[in-house]
Order: C-alpha cells, then structure tokens, then sequence
C-alpha cells in the first residue's frame, strides 16, 4: 500500500446482525417466534463488494439512493460495526461526523453539555476548557449556552453538536448530511469550515443526496446502489451517472399511472383546453427524455380546445426537479398568438440547452389575451441532461452553462 | 471462521491517551446521569437513601410476626447496615442492562469502548451508596456503636461488590441489548438473590444441612463481611470471602470475553 493511501477497503461486504454459530443460530430460530430475528441466516446484504482506495488530503464523495449502504459504509470505517468480509485498513485517527448531538442530556445547560460531548467525541477535559470560549462563541447562543438544553430548539442544538465538532483533531472526517440541519448562516458556516479543512491535509468522505453539493465540494465519487459501488471516479461523471440512473426511475414513476395521469391538470373553473401530452424531442426529432447541454430541446404539445379560442399564448416553465425555477418563457413576444380549435399540436425550441446536468422538469399554461389561464398542467414532462464529453469545462458549476468570452 | 472481515488501524497512537480517554468519559457520563436526577426531580438524590429504609421498614415487620434472630443487634441496624451493599449490588445490576440501550445514540456514533456503559452504570450506583452511606452512619452513632479498625476492611467490600456486579453486568448488558427479556427480568432475579443472602436474617440461622449450598452465594461473604466489620467490628470470614473471589473469577472469566464478542455487534440492533 503506497504511502499516501490513507484508507484501503477490499472486497467488503457487511450484513448486519450478530454472527452466531450455525448451531446455536439453529436453536435460537427454532425458539423465537419471530422468524426475522438475529438468528436468521443472515438477511439482505447491505454492503457488497466494495473496494476503494482513499488519499490523503482527498475529499471522497459518497453517494446513492437511499437504502444504497451509504450510511453503513461510514459506520463500518467508523468502527462503530465491524465488517462482515473483506479487509479495511485506515492510517490515522477517524472522526465521524454523524449525529453530533447523541448523548445530549435536557437538563444540562449548553456549557455542561459541550462538556459531555467533548468527552464522547475524544477531547481531553484540558482542551475541551481550552475551547471552551471558542466554542462559544461559535455557537451564538449567548446567555442560552448556561440554560438548560430542554429550551433549545433543534437549530440551537445543531450549533452546540457542531461547535465542539469542529475542535476535533482528526486525520479522516466521515460527513453523513450534517450539513442538512440548521438555518442559512449556520449551514454557511458550515460550508466554510468544510472548504477549511479541505485546503488543510485532512481526508473527508462525504455522504450527502445533494448531487450538487457533491460535485462542488468532492474530487473524486463514489456511487453505490443497494450496496453494490456502480460507478468511481471524477465527481462530474459519477453524478452524470447518477442522474442518468435516477431520471429513468423518475420518468418511470411518473409515467407508471398512466398516460391518462401522466399530465396534473391545473385546476381551473373554465379550462378551456386540454393537454393531451406533451413530447420531447431532441435534435434528430427523436422522442426522447436525455438530453445533452448545448444541443436543442423542442417541446410537442397535442391540446384539444373544447370552444375555438383564439390569441392564445404558451408558457412554459423550466424548473429542477426540487422545484428550484429556472426559467420561464411565453410565446407573446415572438409570435401571434395562435388560434386555437378543436385539436392541434404545437410546438417550442430550445436551441442551445444551457442547463448542466441534472433532473429538470417542464411546466405548461397557455393563457389568452386578458391574462386568464385557459389551460396547462404541472410537471408535464421530466428530462434529464448529461454534459457531453466534449465540452465539458472543468469549472462549470451551477445549473446553466454561460456562453462567455474572455479578453 | 473464515471470511471474516476485519478493520486494521495503521497509525503511531499512544494507548495512555486511550486510557485518559476512557475514564474522562466515564466521569462524563456519570456526572451527566447524577446532576440530570437532581434537576428532575423533587427528592432528587434521596430516593437513594428511600430504597434500603423502604426494605427495612418492611423487613421490621416480617421480623416481628416471624421471629427472626438478629444476633443482639439492635433489628434496625442489623437489616439497615446489610441493606445497604446490597442496594448498591442490586442497584448495579439493574443499571447494567439497560445501560448500552440508553446510550444507543452515542454507539451508533463513535467507536467507543462499549465497556464504559455498564462501568458507568456500577458508578452512579456508588455515588448513590455514599448518599445512602451517610443515614448508616447516623444510625451508628444513635446506637453508640464503636468505630473499630476493622472499618478498613469496607473500601475492599466495596470494591469486590462493584466487581460481581459489573461482571454480572457485563452479562446482562451484553445479551439484553439484542434480548430485552434478562433486562426485564433482572429485578425479579435481584429479589430471589436478595432472600437468598442474609440481609433479613442472620446466616446463623440458616440450617445446617443447606449451609454449603448457600454460601456458594458470592454475595454472602460480603455481606456478612460488611456487617461484621461496622456494627460487631471484627474483620470478615475470610473462607467466605475466598468464595467471593472465586465466584467474581468466575463470572469474569465467562462475561469478560462475551462481552468483547457480542459489543461489537451492538450498533447493528440499537
């Protein structure tokens, strides 16, 4: 093992539960009633397979689905579950940042608790009264830091667990979502400390649903799928290959009522028109639901217009799949407005796609001239977008691609 | 077993700082069970003096209906100086089982050395004896009984009673996190133990065909010890106490490793 691998993990594969003898497990089984005890040969494997190497100084994303072993992968090179197969080997002390807040007792004020947690998280009495007006401080409880922690509420807490948190020395952090809890500034300070410790030799796997926040933060990835690594390697591809998995699992979701329920109406007293579905095409005319940055994108939709409207206008609303909107755009400005009667289709180009990779889906109303709604739906469609190869920049964060020129 | 899958730690550490490490935590987590108890409640720390006066009361009571010798002692004293190792014992044990299932949240957390729970356990139920310690030597001093050297045996007691009990501890603790049931039933082993050793009744009285089964009890040489040495001052039957010994080898010798194998596991059931 080279001398700058600081954690080595081979063929690993973890079960939970306890060990027992195939004997004394016989017996237990034969006594319990419950037929899924510890007893049971086993259960599902929650981890399978797993071999990586880490750096020192990298920062490791890890990511996947729930249920993917995530959370165990962490546990296991923790020390708090021993493996069940395979070899795993760590070269320096391991903090692991899950549940900063376990041990916490209501009745101790902040102060007494800050104490505790130094004691359960590895600091000695001398540095944990050292920091203490670190801690503090950090904490901006103010006078609520000598009341007891019963008054507290949960993002007063996160801050407590937190603050001691960040005064651990450790070789390796092991992240799970704690940054999810807390308020704007807190998670800021969050944020802040993590790009710290990153410019410092410290190694950070880092666990996290937020695929953005991987890609920002993380070197390199790792993808796990109910306990099997899919894919390693840099961050950008192993998310292009998460979303690519995961879009087909929404597009499915969302299609598997059927097409009749495939569109959610929105709710109007004189809707006008019908959607009848919605497509998407790509630059070949293809029906298709990936789509790649800089390529075109065209909307199809087949309405049915129960009276003739007329001087009808179009929007439609881009927005991620967590229902962060992108962009929104109408037809008022570009064309006439079209005349509506009976059924028809019509249709709308993106030609040069901005988005980067992600889930994103599409919103519809159609609107005539006052401004009233005379149709539309939410989330008629879903699509997912892979950066191609050839044009990926390396410094292309966020959720659009820019068309810049330098001078 | 083969396939067995193991964590090797690879770095220069200094185990003296694990040691530190520990017992910082234990203090920890002791203080944090005590001063949490006195802010809860009302009579705080005095429920540790309640218990042993509570079975006293009581064991006053059966006396008097059936006639139970107490060797010239004052009956108040004779059942009151026995009741209070044993509340430490008792108290101990019951502590123990439940103590990793408490803690579920900072073992799901932290490689810890899981020990510390039920030591913690055996802990607090020794702050709780010094509390309930102090009506004991009230009582002694209302019956003007003399101080002897033979006092210097008690820290020993004290110390071979926190072994058992830890040991026993450990058994309990390392099966009741997967098992609840030998929690539940902790309690109601505690009261047969308790008739089993002679708190209420003097081991004088007990006939002499059962005597060699009976004193295979560990807990009757201390307890006996522990009256002999504060109220009649003479120094514990140490054939007794040998028993003792052997019975906390024992029990060691079974839970010690048990206990190693099965914490390991622990954070997969909590």
């Amino acid at each position: 093992m080279s001398d700058d691998v600081i954690i080595q993990v081979e063929g690993l594969w973890k079960r939970y539960g306890l060990p027992l003898l195939p004997a004394v497990r016989d017996l237990v089984s034969r006594l319990s009633k419950n037929r899924r005890s510890i007893a049971n040969n086993g259960g599902p494997w929650a981890l399978r397979d797993v071999s990586f190497e880490v750096k020192r100084g990298e920062t490791l994303g890890i990511i996947g689905r729930n249920g993917a072993g995530k959370s165990t992968l962490l546990k296991i090179l923790a020390g708090v579950t021993p493996p069940t197969r395979g070899q795993i080997e760590v070269r320096g002390r391991v903090f692991p940042m899950i549940e900063l807040n376990a041990g916490i007792h209501p009745e101790l004020t902040g102060r007494e608790n800050v104490r505790l947690l130094g004691a359960i998280m590895g600091l000695s009495r001398q540095e944990v009264e050292e920091k203490m007006p670190e801690i503090e401080e950090f904490t901006e409880l103010e006078e609520w830091f000598d009341q007891p922690v019963r008054k507290y509420s949960s993002g007063m807490l996160a801050r407590l667990g937190f603050a001691v948190a960040m005064n651990v020395d450790a070789d390796i952090l092991l992240v799970d979502e704690v940054l999810a809890v807390g308020d704007i500034t807190f998670q800021r300070k969050c944020l802040d400390r993590m790009e710290q410790l990153q410019n410092s030799e410290i190694t950070i796997l880092f666990v996290s649903h937020s695929i953005r926040q991987v890609e920002r933060v993380c070197g390199r990835a790792l993808l796990l799928e109910k306990g099997q690594p899919l894919a390693l390697g840099e961050a950008a591809d192993v998310a292009s290959r998460y979303y690519a998995d995961s879009s087909c699992k929404i597009i499915e979701q969302r299609t598997s009522d059927g097409e009749s329920h495939e569109i959610v109406q929105m709710q109007l007293e004189d809707a006008l028109v019908d959607i009848l579905s919605v497509r998407l095409l790509n630059k070949d005319g293809q029906v298709s639901s990936e789509f790649y940055t800089g390529s075109s994108l065209t909307i199809e939709v087949d309405y049915e217009a129960h009276q003739p409207v007329s001087d009808v206008f179009a929007g439609f609303g881009i927005a991620t799949i967590d229902s962060f909107y992108i962009s929104g755009f109408t037809s008022e400005l570009e064309s006439n407005g079209l005349d509506l009667k009976g059924k028809g289709t019509f249709r709308c180009t993106i030609k040069d796609l901005p988005l980067l990779s992600g889930i994103y889906m599409v919103h519809l109303k159609l609107k005539n001239v006052w401004g009233s709604c005379v149709g539309g739906g939410f989330g008629v469609k879903t699509f997912s977008v892979i950066v191609p190869k050839d044009i990926r920049r390396s410094n292309d964060y966020g959720l659009v691609r820019l068309n810049v020129e330098w001078s | 077993m083969k396939n067995m899958g193991t964590r090797l730690i690879n770095y220069q550490y200094n185990q003296r700082d694990n040691i530190g490490k520990f017992f910082h935590l234990l203090f920890a987590l002791v203080a944090r069970e005590i001063k949490g108890q006195y802010r809860r409640s009302f009579l705080g720390p005095a429920w540790a003096l309640l218990q042993p006066l509570f079975y006293m009361v009581i064991f006053t009571f059966i006396r008097g209906v059936l006639k139970i010798s107490s060797e010239g002692i004052p009956y108040v004293l004779f059942t009151y100086s026995a009741l209070v190792p044993w509340t430490f014992f008792s108290n101990a044990i019951t502590r123990c089982g439940p103590s990793v299932l408490q803690n579920a949240g900072i073992v799901k957390k932290m490689d810890l050395p899981r020990l510390v729970f039920p030591t913690a356990a055996v802990s607090i139920s020794l702050f709780d004896l010094l509390m309930s310690g102090i009506i004991l030597i009230g009582m002694m001093f209302w019956f003007h009984v003399p101080i002897t050297w033979a006092i210097l045996w008690l820290p020993v007691l004290i110390l071979l009673i926190a072994f058992l009990a830890l040991g026993i501890g450990m058994l309990i603790a390392a099966v009741g996190t997967y098992k609840r049931d030998i929690v539940f039933a902790t309690p109601f082993l505690m009261q047969f133990w308790l008739l089993a050793t002679p708190i209420m009744y003097p081991l004088s009285s007990v006939p002499v065909r059962w005597q060699k089964i009976y004193t295979a009890n560990p807990m009757v040489g201390i307890i006996e010890g522990f009256r002999g040495v504060l109220i009649k001052g003479s120094a514990p039957d140490l054939n007794l106490l040998a028993v003792s010994i052997i019975g906390i080898g024992v029990i060691w010798i079974i839970a010690w490793p048990l206990f190693r194998v099965m914490s390991q596991y622990f954070a997969d059931v909590l």
